[in-house]
């Protein structure tokens, strides 16, 4: 689904993202963890294009992506959550659901239609993404007066809402307590067994090793470990590097 | 005081408040692109002024009825704002705020001097709607002409609000205003988002072009300045980048400006506009409605 080869960026004399390659396939959930300051939300970043890449290609289904604009490149199935939550504040939750609407089949649908009618049959995929993120009671309170929990499952809803091909999940269990990182978990379960690809980048460990297929750990922009969660937690570089095991014992 | 002065002073008052629509929706214009890009369009008002000469040229070619100039106005108005957009802020770096500034305030020298060269620096006259109708309502009398240009006003202002409130593109409008970054990730094109802003805006701005042509009857490029003057204090007192904030600030300037033309006479009349605006800069710096928390 998606491929990255090459992929450097560089800030300054900062080598953020140094020469990545990766393949993340089609239907897995692919785990990309490392200790902080080593690249992984730059990858997000240059993944769904907010940042240009320094050198190297983003490839999703074996199409060059990498000079595309952020939204073209919503249109072409890629959509991401923020580690400090960016909700439209002032709107209600269903209005941050109905702007996000932006897939490819929405987009057939014509200028005025799409942009100057009302929700039409967006409104029955709003309900069921509501529904699937516990906030139908919250339908039109206002995104920014929402506690902390539920503004991260909107975020989680907005980015779905479009029915992406791949999900960028740039540290969606920052602030959860255990109950909601259980939630998160089956949360990323159900939208797995739908077909969705996912990218998630995660300090909290446990869901990492409970939800991915496919970890790769990052140390200074670079790869130096990829696996399924029971190689990479065994792999002595990745205690070195990340879990500082090595040192301690 | 006497009855008769009480009548006067309310008369005046009304008068102005009446006028007063025009100045809401050029602070609306101003106060929307301010919320959506964080730039301030100093062109604007004087874009306003242009689109209602180019509705006069049109009318002069083309015959219709009068009542279309509005229509005209506001389709100029918007082909205006569109090309506002791309000449003063498509290709220069959002990042530096002076950049576009500057570019405005050259858009607004060559719109003028363009109107100079082209009227030889005569006012043109404006056609007047409804200025024969007048309206005895008690010791009161209210101009036909002001109150349609008031109802004028508040229909703009009625479908700009439905447009922003309403309509996927309004609110996709508001969501890149709040959180751009995140709206480009919901599919946003956020070039696109700012141009129709400058186009819905432009209208806005044509239509009150028209409005202050057919109140005075005249169009003059020495209407420019002032207007871009009243525009800025009218966003500043109703809060930067509010709406509802500019629509009832332009009331309020409008009905104190003619209170104190009342007594004061035009020549000082500016000077308590001026005076209206220190006190809220001093007192309620946001103005009425500053506007919560919008992007971090």
């Amino acid at each position: 689904m998606l491929e990255l080869k090459g992929l450097s960026k560089h800030f300054g004399g900062v080598r953020a993202v140094d020469g990545l390659d990766l393949r993340v396939p089609r239907g897995e959930v692919f785990g990309l963890i490392g200790p902080n300051g080593s690249g992984k939300s730059t990858v997000v970043n240059l993944v769904c294009g907010l940042f240009p890449v320094t050198a190297g290609e983003v490839l999703l289904r074996d199409e060059d992506i990498t000079g595309l604009a952020s939204h073209v490149r919503v249109a072409r199935g890629v959509t991401r959550t923020f580690q400090n939550i960016r909700l439209f504040g002032q709107l209600s939750v269903w209005q941050n659901l109905w702007v996000a609407q932006n897939s490819t089949e929405h987009r057939s649908e014509g200028f005025l239609r799409r942009w100057l009618g009302g929700p039409g049959r967006a409104r029955e995929e709003i309900d069921r993404i509501l529904e699937f993120s516990d906030l139908s009671g919250k339908r039109d309170e206002l995104a920014g007066n929402l506690a902390f929990g539920e503004q991260r499952r909107l975020e989680l809803a907005r980015a779905v809402v479009a029915k992406p091909a791949l999900l960028l999940l740039d540290e969606p269990a920052a602030g959860m307590n255990a109950e909601e990182i259980d939630q998160l978990d089956a949360r990323i379960r159900k939208l797995k067994q739908d077909g969705l690809t996912t990218l998630l980048i995660e300090h909290h460990m446990e869901l990492v090793m409970a939800v991915t297929d496919r970890i790769a750990v990052l140390n200074f922009g670079q790869k130096i470990a990829e696996g399924t969660p029971d190689e990479v937690q065994t792999n002595p570089l990745v205690q070195q590097a990340y879990l500082g095991v090595a040192e301690a014992a | 005081m006497s009855y008769l002065d009480v009548i006067d002073t309310l008369q005046s008052v009304a008068d102005g408040v009446l006028f007063g629509a025009t100045y809401s929706l050029l602070g609306i214009g101003f106060t929307l692109v301010f919320g959506v890009m964080h730039k301030i369009n100093l062109s604007y008002a004087a874009a306003s002024i242009g689109a209602a000469y180019a509705s006069l040229i049109v009318l002069s070619v083309v015959k219709a009825p009068a009542i279309f100039i509005f229509l005209l106005a506001g389709l100029a108005g918007g082909i205006i704002g569109f090309m506002i957009y791309v000449v003063c802020f498509r290709f220069i770096p959002q990042a530096n705020p002076l950049a576009t500034l500057m570019s405005t305030v050259g858009a607004l020298l060559l719109i003028d001097e363009i109107i100079v060269h082209a009227t030889v620096g005569i006012p043109v006259p404006y056609p007047a709607l409804f200025s024969d109708v007048i309206v005895n309502a008690g010791p009161f009398t209210l101009r036909g002409d002001l109150m349609f240009m008031f109802a004028l006003g508040c229909l703009s202002m009625l479908l700009l609000l439905v447009l922003l409130y309403r309509t996927k593109l309004g609110i996709a409008t508001r969501a890149v205003a709040q959180q751009p970054v995140a709206a480009q990730l919901c599919g946003i094109s956020i070039p696109r988002i700012n141009g129709l802003t400058f186009v819905i805006t432009g209208v806005v701005g044509g239509i009150a072009g028209a409005m202050i042509g057919a109140a005075i009857g005249v169009l003059s490029p020495l209407l420019s300045l002032p207007l871009t003057t009243k525009g800025l204090i009218v966003t500043v007192i109703g809060g930067l980048g509010s709406i509802p904030g500019a629509i009832i600030a332009g009331l309020l300037v409008g009905g104190f400006e003619n209170l104190f033309q009342y007594f004061r006479g035009v020549t000082e009349r500016d000077l308590y506009v001026m005076l209206l605006l220190f006190g809220f800069l001093v007192f309620r710096p946001g103005g009425i409605f500053s506007p919560a928390a919008g992007r971090d």
